[in-house]
């Protein structure tokens, strides 16, 4: 090095060392002295205080802090059931017998002996509870920006004293890292509706009563009742396991991403205000065991039991912390997807697939008739073959078709798929390698849609001896509001491996091209069961649905309707993404966290264009998004399906579609050429413009408003878009 | 208006001007369908915003709201005592009144003239404060007239105003109506408006007819239901919205008459509201707002209730209802102390441009927005019917008869086949004639030539052998009770010219033709929803009545000394249904050919066949028991309460076999759990 490059990287040094000496004071004002270093990687410090686990990260880059508990707890007149909640790093809940309200096992108010080890890059900790003979291990590491919880299921311990059983119950891990205090620093909670969603910290003035609570992947409907309304639209479930806490004056937050344990989890959210707190804090509860009511007769009477055996499932939760600029939602959807990618996520994932546009064909839904039910022809395998001919002339050279309702009985009548027995009235199955022949000679990608999970029981009738059973042992059954047919049972796991066995081998192959499906029912669906009137884990569903989407994606491509996080390691392609969550009033905005973070990895697809109300606001969000488009498509009129189950389709004809397919795949395409498969790395709304940044450098500009707008010197009309080099 | 519905078109099809952010909607929108009932349709409004922080200010258990002439929200803070005026995006205004000056604010209204006028119930009077917010005057209970009722109460709950300074309150606890009060010093009494009518069945008829005074004013739907609350639209019409379905929505004339009678309803309604556009919006208590037409026709249904979800667009306990001329809902929430508004999507400003150029009568302009809107919902009927009339007059009928049957419209749909048919009897009524000419020719000259030649003579042979079959044979002696029912009778009873079977066959042709008759009748004249069949339902009715009356007539008669056997009785009553199975084929015929002009045809070969069956099977008892007329006539009574019983009786085992099951499950799942599998 030369004598001038010393002497300016001595400037430099002499030019960062002030601000660094100042957070380290800083930082040392905001470390409480009953806690001590534990280890630092080169982003964060840990702190740890031995005798509640409780925690305290710090930035290396700019001294900011997320605190673990609550460190200034006499300030609020709280009951000491949550005073000893939000004082500990850990907490335990177990169950008393068959008592149906949990017993807290926190690190305060419990008589616990807490034997503590150091790792390399962390510690572990044995906790025991001496008065109940409960007790569990928790492992607590960070690796640069990566602190992870590890609690090993073949460690926690259950209890006998004095004749009573003590079962372990829950755990939730580091639930106030990152609180707020009646809106004190600003920021935001991440939240998993929908793309996700924000939860601003701010004083709510105790306007919401109850928190953000739900289970992750869906409604368990094996122990919960669901409420079935033809009138209002359910929330929104959640499909990705991950949530979060942004302080954006601190510059510091964190993304709480489930590796194990998500098939047990629920999501919670507190803004202040929520169950009589005046904290905004958000966290991840996981349930071994629980009670639950085992109705004795048809219609009355009802005894508690607990549930027959564990959950199988070791819980490890990381932290992806942020700091700086990328402490923000964006840039926490940019290190999960980082961490996606480490973990297998996008193994299959067709990152290079060009941009297309997907088009869902209706073959055949049934009617009633004098002699019985009719057929609803829709489109034929003849048809959609025309129709992709056309779609070619008018200059879409690229798309994803999938066929929906191509099996005898039709779309509600024909779940589930069992083996290939394409409908006669669409052409049968003559008709479907002649489709499949046309595509592959089109370039289209054809997939079927495969349904392993829903039962007709009027169509099926043997196979509702394989209905997926509550815990209970009662068949679960939902009313469908339709004409034709009145419930629908969904199949064991057991059996749907079964049919998807079957059905693997029956498929026809493609002609020439690659053949494609599209998973749907069970990819959306996370609950216990009973089998064999035995209790079964949400975790053992998940095993098989897993290996059902494993064994489609060896030779398939495969690509998952609506699906939960934990398969897309076998997903080519995802599709039906929600583009809205569920508007909670004490959400902000939704982010599009989760196109964030499948950005260039994965293919994705929004629902439907044809039921948007705004279709004009739905373009701009598929541009905002990069995602791509798809729609539902029949030759004849939908008005045919009035007297169907499928009455809702009430907007599919093609001929009323074609000019807007086109319009949009041009627009599109045009974009995606842009991006040229680059992920985005920042996304800022800036009043009516959202500013979308993509990692080679290309801007995209959106004004949603109603006035003409400006952005770092674009100028853009109402509801248009600008994407910018 | 024809330029407004244009530049609306305009503005939606082209340039797309919308609100930012693209909404989550937590209800489904509904349309009423081609039968009546609910097929679902984009959404038509989306939420947008809560607004529950008005500068400094918050509601507690707001009561009412209107919308000023400058623009701004009054909200009757009831919990606060005042009105708070706010800007449409949220902004404090002012407040008028206090505790002061009001015990409490139920309802409000607002004068051109920006008077505001307060519904004080617990202070029994309407205070009026002038724009500046200071007290003018107040009104209370008219006591210089006897009419008022000196019992009536004055519980003033919420109010309009008309151009004239009329008030109308509508008071809590008096049913008599509206009190309508001129402005005239402390305001002079003009009498009662609109009042709701009760509730009259046959329950209740029979009730007044035997309960005093007394006990008539106990009976709770006797009363009739009171005014939840009001608006009144330019014109001076009041619209009234009450808590009971059979009075949810009314529109009142000077004259405190109803002129309208909406196709659809929803209990509980708890506000209205209207535009200058004549769109007539209600919501019920649980969050259900329904838009309807000008004509009381039903656009839309949508809301959701908030069961603790807490997502914008569901709502508690509606209690008051904003719709601004853009169509923007403001909808008030006692419970949430919130006001949540809603926008119209862009599927529902095509909708409301459409409308309006059709309701104008420009029917040709509303072709394109009709197509447009059909192109993003087939199922919306409004749209096929406002395509049927546009292609009605262009004289394209054809296309019209479709539309109007995607419309569910029967009266546009009988005109368009009017003038198909005319169209078709016009070129082919020539052939027609000729071809019944030639036929009628031919019969005679094949008649008279098989009488010379006898060429006919195997096919009568045939047919000979044919009627020869016994089971016809008994088939065909049931049909000569419609001829001569006497001998008829006496052929069953005496001669044993018929049997079981051949009877079950009339029943069985019978049930064929009913069938078809229900469900292959022209769309005119069906009576059924299409794509609905109840075979089951139809099979165990027909089978099940017939089964159950001779069954029950049998036991009677065998009482009351009849002569005839179960059998006698059971092949007798098919043969008195035979001008059934005679009337219904040529029903089933007339229906599809017949619109609306023509419908006494099918009424009168009704009226005759029922008739006519009834009349046989009077006679047929008479004869075959040997009965009088008036002897006859009793025992058909004592068969239909016998039936009556017979069926409650039935009713009664079954719930209790149910009722039987249950508790020994019950029983045995305790067993299992408390014991075998060791709770």
């Amino acid at each position: 090095m030369s004598g001038k490059y010393k002497f300016l990287c001595l400037l430099v040094a002499l030019a960062l060392l002030p601000p660094i000496l100042g957070n380290a004071e800083s930082a040392g004002g905001k470390i409480p002295g009953d806690y001590s270093l534990a280890v630092s990687s080169d982003s964060f410090n840990l702190y740890l205080k031995e005798d509640t686990l409780a925690i305290i990260l710090e930035s290396r880059k700019n001294g900011s802090v997320l605190y673990s508990t609550v460190q200034n707890p006499d300030d609020f007149k709280d009951q000491a059931a949550w005073k000893g909640f939000y004082q500990s790093g850990i907490v335990m809940e177990f169950i008393e017998d068959v008592k149906s309200t949990n017993t807290q096992a926190d690190l305060v108010n419990l008589k616990n002996e807490i034997k503590l080890t150091k790792l390399q890059n962390g510690f572990a900790a044995d906790v025991f509870f001496p008065d109940y003979q409960v007790g569990y291990s928790v492992e607590v590491t960070l690796n640069g920006s990566d602190l992870t919880v590890k609690i090993p299921q073949d460690k926690i311990i259950n209890g006998e004293q004095d004749g009573h059983r003590y079962t372990v119950s829950t755990f939730t891990a580091y639930p106030f890292l990152g609180y707020s205090v009646l809106g004190q620093d600003a920021g935001y909670m991440i939240i998993p509706d929908g793309q996700g969603a924000l939860i601003e910290l701010k004083d709510n003035e105790k306007r919401f009563s109850s928190p953000f609570d739900r289970p992750v992947y869906g409604t368990n409907i094996g122990v919960e009742d669901t409420v079935n309304s033809q009138f209002s639209v359910g929330t929104e479930p959640v499909i990705m396991p991950v949530f979060g806490m942004v302080h954006t004056d601190d510059q510091i937050g964190f993304l709480g991403v489930i590796e194990k344990g998500d098939t047990a989890a629920r999501i919670r959210a507190f803004p202040n205000g929520a169950n009589n707190l005046s904290f905004d804090w958000i966290s991840a509860k996981y349930t071994y065991r629980f009670v639950y009511k085992q109705p004795t007769g048809p219609s009355s009477g009802a005894v508690d039991m607990l549930t027959e055996s564990s959950r199988n499932f070791d819980i490890v939760q990381h932290f992806l912390l942020a700091d700086g600029e990328n402490a923000t939602y964006a840039g926490l959807a940019c290190a999960w997807r980082e961490y996606m990618e480490e973990k297998g996520f996008f193994g299959v994932a067709e990152e290079t697939r060009p941009f297309d546009v997907e088009i869902d064909f209706l073959g055949l839904e049934k009617e009633n008739s004098v002699t019985g039910k009719a057929d609803v022809v829709m489109t034929t395998f003849d048809q959609a073959a025309q129709i992709l001919e056309w779609l070619k002339t008018d200059g879409v050279d690229r798309v994803s078709a999938v066929y929906r309702g191509w099996q005898e009985n039709g779309l509600t009548g024909g779940v589930p798929t069992d083996g290939c027995r394409p409908a006669g009235a669409l052409g049968g199955k003559g008709g479907l390698e002649a489709l499949m022949k046309k595509c592959a000679g089109l370039g289209v990608d054809l997939a079927l849609e495969l349904d392993f999970l829903s039962v007709n029981p009027e169509t099926h009738p043997t196979l509702t001896y394989s209905a997926f059973k509550k815990i209970t042992s009662q068949t679960w059954s939902r009313p469908t509001f339709g004409k034709v047919y009145d419930t629908l049972n969904y199949l064991t796991p057991e059996r749907s491996w079964e049919l998807a066995l079957r059905t693997k081998d029956a498929l026809p192959s493609q002609g020439g091209g690659e053949p494609g499906v599209v998973l749907t029912g069970i990819t959306s669906l996370m609950s216990d069961y009973s089998y064999q009137n035995h209790y079964q884990d949400s975790g053992r569903l998940a095993d098989y649905y897993t290996n059902i989407a494993g064994l489609m994606r060896n030779d398939y491509r495969t690509t998952l309707k609506a699906a939960n996080a934990y398969l897309w390691p076998c997903a080519w392609a995802l599709n039906d993404l929600p583009v809205t969550g569920s508007d909670y009033a004490y959400e902000s905005q939704d982010v599009p966290l989760l196109a964030i973070a499948l950005s260039g990895k994965m293919p994705a697809y929004l629902e439907y264009v044809n039921f948007q109300a705004n279709s004009h606001k739905f373009f701009l969000r598929l541009a905002e998004q990069g995602t791509r488009p798809c729609f539902l498509i029949t030759m004849e009129d939908p008005i045919e399906l009035q007297h169907t189950n499928s009455a809702d389709i009430y907007s599919s004809r093609w001929d009323l579609y074609r000019v807007t397919i086109a319009k949009w795949y041009e627009q599109l395409k045009a974009l995606h050429a842009s991006l040229d498969g680059a992920s985005i790395v920042a996304h800022d709304i800036l009043g009516d413009v959202t500013r979308v940044t993509w990692s080679n450098g290309v801007k995209v500009y959106l004004n949603y408003g109603e006035e003409t707008a400006q952005a770092d010197g674009q100028t853009l009309e109402p509801m248009t878009w600008k994407a910018v080099k | 208006m024809k330029r407004y519905a244009l530049l609306l078109l305009a503005a939606v099809l082209l340039t797309a001007q919308c609100e930012s952010a693209l909404a989550s909607v937590p209800y489904r929108t509904f349309t009423l369908g081609v039968d009546g009932d609910l097929v679902e349709t984009q959404a038509a409004y989306e939420p947008r915003r809560t607004m529950t922080r008005f500068g400094e200010e918050t509601l507690k258990n707001p009561q009412d709201m209107r919308l000023g002439p400058d623009g701004n929200l009054y909200i009757a803070d009831d919990g606060n005592s005042r009105i708070l005026v706010v800007t449409q995006s949220g902004e404090y205004v002012k407040e008028i009144g206090s505790k002061k000056t009001l015990k409490s604010a139920k309802g409000v209204f607002v004068d051109d003239d920006l008077n505001v006028f307060v519904a004080d119930e617990k202070g029994r009077a309407v205070v009026m404060f002038d724009k500046d917010g200071k007290e003018v005057r107040s009104y209370t209970k008219p006591t210089d007239t006897p009419l008022f009722g000196e019992s009536a109460a004055f519980k003033p709950n919420k109010l309009v105003l008309d151009k004239r300074g009329n008030l109308y309150i509508a008071s809590v606890g008096n049913t008599n109506g509206i009190v309508q009060m001129s402005p005239v010093g402390s305001g002079e009494f003009l009498g009662y408006y609109g009042a709701n009518q009760s509730r009259v069945n046959w329950i209740t008829a029979i009730r007044q007819k035997i309960l005093s005074e007394d006990q008539l004013k106990m009976q709770a739907d006797i009363v009739p239901t009171s005014v939840k609350n009001l608006t009144i639209d330019e014109k001076g019409m009041v619209y009234t919205v009450s808590e009971a379905e059979n009075a949810a929505l009314r529109r009142l004339n000077v004259a405190g008459r109803n002129t309208l009678t909406p196709d659809y309803n929803t209990e509980r309604t708890a506000a209205v509201a209207v535009n200058s556009f004549g769109s007539i919006f209600t919501a019920n208590k649980d969050g259900s707002i329904m838009e309807y037409t000008s004509e009381g026709s039903t656009l839309f249904l949508f809301g959701a209730t908030d069961t603790g979800d807490q997502r914008v667009g569901t709502f508690k306990s509606v209690t008051g209802l904003v719709v601004t001329d853009e169509y923007n809902i403001f909808v008030l929430d006692e419970i949430l102390n919130s006001v949540q508004v809603l926008s119209a999507t862009e599927f529902t400003d095509l909708v409301h441009s459409a409308f309006t150029l059709f309701q104008d009568g420009k029917y040709a302009e509303s072709k394109v927005p009709w197509t447009e809107v059909l192109r993003m919902n087939s199922l919306f009927t409004y749209a096929s019917t406002g395509l049927g009339e546009a292609l009605y007059r262009e004289g394209n009928f054809d296309q019209a008869l479709s539309s109007f049957r995607n419309g569910g419209n029967r009266k546009g749909y009988s005109d368009a086949f009017w003038e198909l048919r005319s169209d078709w009897l016009h070129k082919n009524l020539g052939v027609i004639l000729i071809a019944v000419v030639a036929l009628v020719v031919v019969w005679k000259l094949i008649g008279l030539a098989d009488k010379k030649l006898h060429f006919l003579a195997p096919l009568r042979t045939a047919g000979g052998k044919i009627g020869g079959v016994p089971i016809l044979r008994q088939m065909g002696w049931c049909f000569t009770m419609s001829r001569n029912p006497f001998d008829c009778c006496y052929g069953i009873k005496k001669e044993k010219r018929s049997s079981v079977l051949a009877a079950v066959l009339i029943v069985v042709l019978l049930f064929i033709l009913q069938v078809a008759n229900k469900y292959f009748s022209g769309f005119l004249f069906k009576s059924v929803r299409e794509g609905e069949f109840e075979l089951l339902r139809d099979a165990a009715l027909t089978f099940g009545a017939f089964l159950m009356l001779t069954i029950c007539c049998y036991l009677v008669c065998t009482i009351k000394e009849g002569e005839a056997t179960f059998k006698d009785i059971f092949i007798g009553a098919a043969a008195a249904l035979t001008p059934m199975i005679i009337a219904l084929p040529i029903r089933l015929i007339l229906s599809n050919v017949l619109t609306f002009n023509e419908e006494f045809f099918l009424t009168l070969l009704d009226v005759v066949a029922y008739g006519f069956t009834g009349v046989l099977i009077v006679l047929a008892l008479m004869y075959l028991n040997d009965y009088s007329f008036k002897k006859t006539l009793g025992i058909i009574v004592i068969t239909l309460f016998t039936v009556l019983v017979a069926v409650a009786l039935l009713f009664v085992v079954y719930v209790l076999i149910g009722q039987l099951v249950d508790f020994v499950s019950s029983i045995y799942g305790e067993v299992v759990y408390r014991f075998v599998r060791k709770v």
